[in-house]
């Protein structure tokens, strides 16, 4: 590079920044000073080598940002090749086992409905204040109006025959429709939590209950407790349903 | 700027001032617009790898343009740079041969008035070879030189940026270092005639 006034000239002229007479004096000289030319080719190339050197940079930030969209990306699939893999797993064991299942509810079903029978209805003979009311709850177990009983027995303030209420409420929940064998469960269970002479009437249908919650194994381990324990009540049937149940 | 672009503006100017979250705002422009070229181009007999090529190169012409300062937000950041693929993908389908069911439709290159001549990207060879000569170069006369003829600062701004005391003094160590570029390629003539090549034709 011959001297900076030189090159500055030269850039100019690249820039575009000469005009009128200096324009044309610098035009005139690149005709008859070659070294000249020769000097602008090569302050272009350079200027032109360098602006290659920014874009470098430039490419190198793109670059970069494309390797984390792609890192990115990957662990996107990658989640969701796991959760696709998990409900495809799902669907095969559902696939496999609902038919199965499906079929296991149906027998329990069937062996429920079988040996299932509503207790004959309260009496309405009662020695306390609460005849009028069991009275009321009679009537609508009668008529097989069994929300309405439920109604009332949830409502009803403990007394001193709160197996009985229980009792009555866990029929009722286990005979409407649809049932609700989970709360009958819970009311026969508590049935039999005191002495009273409901108890084996409520074990036989706390096994019923379970039967139709679909606890299979625990309505069987229940009804050979009972057979065990020498319950009477229903015992042919519970025989029998120990029989069915494989 | 038209107010919608308003969300736009700050990417355009971070990336414009080389401000410490240029990376980020590329990061950024590459997650939301990659996609929709990618499925453009892969409709149009492209691979998922000529959508990467086709869109790094429209990202790198559209940083030229910010840093050149001639996008001036005419349209939307993802509208242009689509465009920009478009008319690349384009022409990279006549080099092959191939059937074009699309048209390049330059209007949104037109709105910003940045038709540009098609040209190939640099290969990875190529970019080396530059990598060699500007690594010879000391960190200050890099960025003098790219400051000055990168990103076109005058040199009262690159007075201030880089603490010389006058923009003449700036003009002297640009020149300065320009000659060391000069003196390392005459050193190097091979390397010198490689870079001539790249320069004069990039393919």
């Amino acid at each position: 590079m011959e001297n900076q006034a030189t090159y500055e000239l030269i850039e100019k002229y690249l820039n575009g920044e000469l005009s009128g007479e200096a324009l044309a004096n610098f035009e005139k000289r690149l005709t008859h000073e070659p070294d000249l030319t020769a000097e602008l080719d090569e302050i272009r190339a350079l200027h032109q080598l360098v602006e290659l050197g920014g874009d470098q940079i430039a490419q190198r930030q793109i670059n970069q940002a494309a390797d984390l969209y792609e890192a990115q990306r990957r662990v996107v699939y990658r989640r969701r090749s796991v959760v696709l893999g998990m409900v495809a797993i799902l669907a095969m064991v559902l696939l496999v086992f609902y038919p199965r299942l499906k079929k296991l509810e149906n027998i329990n079903d069937q062996l429920f409905a079988e040996n299932f029978r509503p207790f004959r209805a309260p009496s309405n003979v009662r020695s306390d204040d609460s005849a009028e009311y069991w009275e009321e709850i009679r009537q609508a177990y009668e008529t097989e109006n069994y929300s309405e009983v439920i109604t009332q027995l949830e409502n009803k303030r403990p007394s001193s025959q709160d197996y009985l209420q229980q009792f009555y409420l866990g029929m009722s929940y286990l005979a409407k429709t649809p049932s609700q064998p989970d709360h009958a469960i819970l009311a026969f269970e508590k049935t039999i939590t005191t002495d009273n002479d409901y108890i084996e009437i409520a074990e036989w249908y706390l096994g019923l209950a379970y039967l139709k919650n679909q606890q299979r194994d625990k309505a069987k381990l229940h009804f050979q407790q009972l057979i065990e324990k020498g319950n009477t009540y229903q015992r042919e049937a519970i025989l029998d349903l120990l029989a069915r149940i494989k | 700027m038209s107010k919608i672009f308003e969300s736009e503006r700050l990417i355009v100017e971070e990336i414009r001032n080389g401000g410490g979250k240029t990376q980020v705002y590329i990061n950024k422009l590459y997650a939301d617009h990659f996609p929709k070229v990618r499925r453009f181009i892969q409709r149009n007999s492209g691979s998922e790898n000529d959508a990467k090529d086709i869109f790094q190169e429209g990202m790198m012409i559209l940083y030229k343009q910010i840093m050149k300062d001639k996008f001036r937000g005419e349209s939307r950041i993802g509208t242009y740079l689509f465009s920009i693929c478009r008319y690349l993908w384009y022409h990279q389908l006549e080099d092959r041969g191939k059937t074009r069911n699309f048209a390049p439709d330059l209007s949104e290159l037109e709105k910003q008035n940045l038709i540009f001549p098609y040209q190939k990207i640099l290969q990875k060879q190529q970019w080396s070879w530059i990598d060699k000569v500007f690594s010879q170069l000391a960190d200050d006369c890099r960025k003098i030189l790219l400051n000055a003829l990168y990103y076109q600062y005058s040199m009262e701004e690159i007075a201030l940026q880089m603490e010389f005391e006058n923009a003449q003094i700036a003009r002297n160590k640009k020149y300065k270092c320009l000659k060391r570029l000069r003196g390392y390629l005459d050193e190097h003539p091979e390397l010198k005639s490689i870079l001539r090549d790249i320069v004069n034709n990039p393919t």
